[in-house]
């Protein structure tokens, strides 16, 4: 009885050990790792659809370069392709300007390999729709300005060595961002108001430097409810300072600038605003 | 990593709705003011209120930066001195500050000037004081007050509390008499230092306002003199051979430097005036005058004909490392610094036209502020955003062409004439007046 208890148990363990291997045999061959080609497959065909759009716009160009050399018949796929969208196209255009400048200045065998890394950056950013509006503001408020400076002053070059000195950087991408909520024509009469209003006593001691930011909450008759600066240095205990940012908030508090010119339909837009009063176009 | 952020806070501040704008003109108008003056039960104090407020009325107005409304047209026509004024009514009527004045006499004889300062448009209180002084002082006090309101408005201080120096030219036929006369900036207190027996030419105030330095032909030549203000008192400086002129103190009272000329050249000599010990500044064959030290006393500016035409040249106050800073065409002579540093002025001659410019110390920046005939001899008030110089004006014929003093905003704006009894020339502006 022993004897068969024993060769029961053996049984029973040889039995539970086939299984086992079976078991792990089985899994092991059989298909589990589909989840993980899934997520491999999106990650290939980011970079891949990066490529192509890269590739696309570079054969473009070295395209287009040939065939302004060889052939004449071939702009009517130009103007095929630029007749797509009207809308996109000057999207385009002004994305694809500075693109072709980068492209066009390496060598076309090796962009394809080269730009991969710096590609797949840019593309990250090309993905969200933001960036892309950043650049596209980028260049088209920069002329936006030239031409809003020209009536202002017949001088072109002050505006750009203006640009140049004064880190435009910072200044820039929230003025793109107006273009966005405001119109540029909204945003020119906001501007010219405010100039209406503003009066800094002039011959004053570095007046050049002094740079005024504010930030101002609206309320919704259009009237401004406050006034923060946000200027934080130690030029602000300068009394040629304090004048300055005074001059500049009498400006928004001034009777023609109440109330200021802002469409009544995006109160939530410019509910809260920053301004810079910069004088130098002032200073004589 | 960057670009993610600007992402997130560019996306943010789309989000929240705010955006920012750049404006980076403005007008250059006359601040609109209103003056509000209390008035009592005696007509002494009366008058004196009303004498006062003018002076104030009158200092801020001639710089060109305010502009006074028509009492007729306040709609608040008083305001107690304690309560703030009804600010909807004065931006009815474009007002933007006023000014409330209470202007009395104390029971121990003394003047007494209370003023508030209100910004009507953003409904703030920015000066609010009481000055009092012995009523001979009545006028310097009413000055005071309107440098105190410039200086709260302009970040800059005021320059009514000073007074001018300047020479008087009166002609009798072929005879013409030049007299040294000082007076307060607005033209009042008028006095004559000097008889007008001698010519006397370039006047200028010592730092403490007790001396001042000239030039005079008592002794036939002309030669550099000191007067003493304190006890009418003049002295000759040194006992140079030849001429000596374009006397000018430093910014130390015992510094004076001025011109020698002998034997055809001319030269820059500094004179200690406590030890009466002299150096000779420039050396060559070439004349260098008008000599002006800069606010810290370190650096010298002159003009200087040793490029071949004159021009403005600037050097160490020992003498050393000279600089020409002058560039343009024609000629450039009186160079004056301004009493912050940032300036200098100058006096241009071009193809027959005078001019009176300004440009920065390394010589960059210059413009041309005033032309005319002439226009010649600038000098500073003392907050360096104003100058004066003197005007002659071409007459028809034989007649005497006439000069009178101007001033005008370093902008190039707001000139007028100062108010002299005579033709005027040669003005030098002083310091601020001492105060206690």
């Amino acid at each position: 009885m022993q004897s068969q208890s024993k060769i029961d148990y053996l049984f029973s363990i040889l039995f539970h050990v086939v299984v086992l291997v079976s078991i792990y045999l089985v899994g092991y061959y059989s298909p589990a790792h589909k989840p993980i080609v899934p997520k491999a497959i999106p990650l290939k065909i980011m970079p891949i659809k990066d490529k192509t759009r890269l590739k696309k716009k570079k054969t473009q160009t070295i395209k287009k370069e040939k065939l302004s050399k060889k052939i004449k018949n071939k702009p009517i796929r130009k103007t095929k392709s630029s007749s797509e969208s009207k809308a996109k196209k000057t999207h385009e255009q002004s994305k694809s300007l500075p693109n072709k400048d980068k492209i066009q200045n390496k060598s076309p065998t090796k962009k394809v390999i080269e730009p991969k890394k710096k590609d797949q950056k840019l593309n990250k950013a090309d993905e969200k729709p933001p960036k892309k509006a950043i650049k596209e503001k980028d260049d088209f408020f920069e002329v936006m300005k030239t031409v809003e400076d020209l009536k202002s002053s017949p001088d072109k070059k002050p505006n750009i060595e203006k640009k140049k000195e004064g880190k435009p950087e910072p200044d820039l991408l929230p003025d793109q961002a107006i273009e966005d909520i405001l119109s540029l024509s909204e945003l020119d009469a906001l501007r010219q108001q405010i100039s209406s209003c503003w009066r800094l006593p002039a011959g004053v001691q570095g007046a050049q430097n002094l740079i005024i930011r504010l930030k101002v909450s609206m309320n919704n008759d259009r009237t401004v409810q406050s006034v923060e600066m946000e200027n934080a240095g130690s030029e602000t205990r300068d009394p040629v300072f304090v004048v300055a940012y005074e001059s500049a908030k009498r400006a928004l508090f001034h009777p023609k600038c109440t109330p200021l010119k802002l469409p009544p339909s995006k109160f939530s837009q410019w509910k809260n605003f920053k301004i810079i009063f910069n004088p130098k176009e002032m200073i004589t | 990593m960057n670009r993610l952020f600007f992402v997130i806070f560019f996306t943010l501040s789309l989000v929240r709705g705010e955006f920012q704008l750049e404006v980076t003109e403005g007008q250059r108008e006359p601040l609109q003011m209103a003056m509000v003056l209390q008035t009592s039960s005696s007509s002494e104090q009366d008058n004196l209120s009303k004498e006062l407020s003018k002076i104030i009325h009158l200092d801020l107005q001639s710089t060109g930066l305010f502009q006074f409304s028509d009492p007729n047209t306040f709609l608040e026509k008083s305001i107690p001195l304690n309560n703030q004024p009804r600010f909807v009514d004065w931006r009815l009527i474009h007002v933007q500050f006023v000014i409330n004045l209470e202007i009395n006499i104390t029971e121990t004889g003394k003047v007494r000037i209370s003023y508030r300062l209100w910004d009507a448009l953003t409904e703030q209180l920015l000066i609010s004081s009481t000055l009092e002084t012995e009523l001979h002082y009545q006028r310097r006090l009413a000055h005071l007050v309107a440098d105190a309101i410039y200086s709260r408005l302009t970040g800059e201080a005021g320059y009514f509390d000073t007074r001018i120096i300047y020479v008087t030219e009166e002609a009798k036929g072929l005879k013409q008499k030049k007299r040294l006369a000082i007076m307060d900036q607005d033209g009042k207190n008028h006095k004559y230092l000097t008889s007008g027996e001698h010519i006397v030419l370039t006047p200028r105030f010592s730092p403490n306002l007790q001396r001042i330095t000239y030039l005079s032909y008592e002794k036939k030549i002309p030669h550099v003199y000191v007067y003493d203000l304190e006890t009418g008192k003049h002295e000759l400086v040194g006992a140079f051979p030849g001429m000596t002129f374009a006397p000018r103190f430093g910014p130390n009272e015992k510094d004076l430097v001025m011109s020698q000329a002998v034997g055809g050249r001319t030269d820059i000599y500094h004179i200690d005036l406590n030890t009466r010990r002299f150096k000779k500044l420039t050396h060559g064959n070439w004349i260098d005058t008008s000599p002006c030290y800069d606010p810290k006393g370190e650096k010298i500016v002159f003009n200087s004909d040793r490029g071949g035409t004159k021009q403005i040249y600037v050097m160490d106050k020992k003498g050393r490392d000279v600089k020409r800073i002058s560039f343009g065409s024609g000629t450039y002579s009186t160079p004056v610094w301004s009493p912050r540093g940032d300036y200098i002025a100058f006096t241009k001659t071009d193809k027959r036209n005078f001019y009176i410019g300004v440009m920065r110390p390394d010589g960059s920046g210059e413009r041309l502020i005033s032309t005319g005939y002439i226009v010649e001899g600038p000098t500073w008030a003392p907050n360096g955003r104003t100058l004066m110089f003197a005007r002659t004006d071409k007459k028809p014929g034989k007649q005497a062409n006439p000069s009178w003093v101007y001033a005008i905003d370093i902008t190039g704006f707001n000139e007028r004439r100062i108010k002299t009894p005579q033709y005027a020339s040669d003005p030098a502006w002083s310091a601020p007046l001492p105060k206690s």
